[in-house]
């Protein structure tokens, strides 16, 4: 999908006049963003938009996320026992020492 | 239904509860606005604002919006999203396309061993398994092109259920909003009668705003449908005929 952000008061009315007009291609509408169909419709509507006010709309080209094709297996399995842990405010860092899981700083560093 | 139980010694509250339990010794179900000014004692405050609005619903004062939400309703009980299990057509393309891959890798390999056989006039052996190889790799593609479509159509789905789920957001806010108008209307449209009730009630109470507790609820009690007794426990009345008859509602005194 094509992700599109605006920046200014006037790019965001454009933005939401082009959803208005032109439901068939929006996929969502997220306040001053908006998600495309990945389209040449969609891609014709972003970069309308980047015309009109060329400093303050964002396109940028989503991918749909598979976890299990893109993250690695130790990832997904921090996120499932963090989100089970015993104790609501255990940190994360504290949660992870000593275990197998990632440190937060690995999981910062290290690009999917 | 007119009972002076001044000469016991009941709270007022425990027997308003008693007239408002739902296997409580009336037939009909107290409205909405017995809550609010069924139980009237000296001392007592309430939200006069909600108890207007509640007094208004029970005279069935309609509103501008009562279509609008009537529809709105309706169609939230009808949206029901369901959402389709995306995570198991995510793995399933994740291994295929992993398989694939390896599959790769192996029918390159065994071409080559094949080429290098060939030179040396051996290439029997070498042939099955190149063949094999290529028969897995195109066993592969087929399971891959299968998972690729199983995803897809569980992503339209569950593409589908989020904006049933977008939609349901947008009609919740829309309700809230209708009903905020609605009470509204109610308001304004009950306030002359309640205004009226609270110059004639016992007393020198010229407006709702600022006539006493028991006064403000008194008058409400005689605009609403109350269907139950009002438990009255403030000496207004001379007694409780005439209690009731200004009331216009069965009466409990204590």
């Amino acid at each position: 999908m094509l992700l599109v952000v605006t920046y200014s008061q006037s790019a965001r009315s454009s933005l939401r006049n082009v959803c208005r007009i032109h439901e068939g291609t929006v996929v969502r509408r997220l306040g001053r963003a908006a998600l495309f169909e990945e389209t040449e419709h969609g891609a014709f509507l972003g970069l309308r938009l980047r015309e009109k006010h060329p400093d303050s709309v964002q396109v940028e080209r989503t991918e749909p996320f598979n976890e299990f094709r893109d993250v690695d297996e130790s990832v997904r399995a921090a996120a499932i026992d963090y989100e089970n842990r015993e104790r609501e405010s255990t940190p994360y860092a504290k949660f992870a020492a000593g275990t197998s899981h990632p440190e937060p700083e690995t999981l910062k560093q290290t690009e999917l | 239904m007119r009972v002076d139980l001044s000469s016991y010694d009941l709270d007022p509250a425990a027997v308003a509860t008693t007239v408002r339990a739902a296997d409580g010794p009336f037939e009909l179900e107290p409205t909405a606005a017995h809550e609010h000014v069924g139980c009237i004692t000296p001392e007592m405050e309430f939200d006069r604002r909600a108890a207007m609005a509640a007094a208004a619903r029970t005279r069935d004062v309609t509103t501008t919006v009562d279509d609008a939400l009537a529809s709105a309703r309706e169609e939230r009980r009808e949206l029901e999203p369901i959402d389709p299990e995306t995570t198991d057509a995510r793995r399933r393309v994740a291994e295929a396309a992993a398989e694939l891959d390896e599959l790769r890798e192996e029918v390159a390999a065994k071409r080559g061993r094949l080429n290098a056989h060939r030179e040396h006039g051996d290439g029997n052996k070498a042939e099955a398994e190149y063949l094999d190889a290529v028969r897995s790799l195109s066993e592969a593609e087929t399971e891959y092109a299968a998972a690729v479509e199983q995803l897809e159509e569980a992503e339209a789905a569950a593409r589908k259920a989020r904006d049933e789920r977008e939609r349901q957001l947008q009609l919740v806010d829309r309700i809230d909003n209708l009903q905020r108008t609605a009470r509204e209307e109610r308001v304004d449209a009950i306030r002359p009668a309640v205004e009226d009730a609270v110059r004639a009630a016992p007393g020198d109470s010229t407006e709702l705003a600022t006539a006493d507790g028991p006064t403000a609820a008194m008058a409400l009690a005689r605009v609403s449908e109350l269907r139950a007794p009002v438990v009255l426990s403030c000496r207004r009345f001379s007694d409780v005929e005439t209690a009731g008859r200004w009331l216009d509602a069965s009466v409990i005194r204590l």
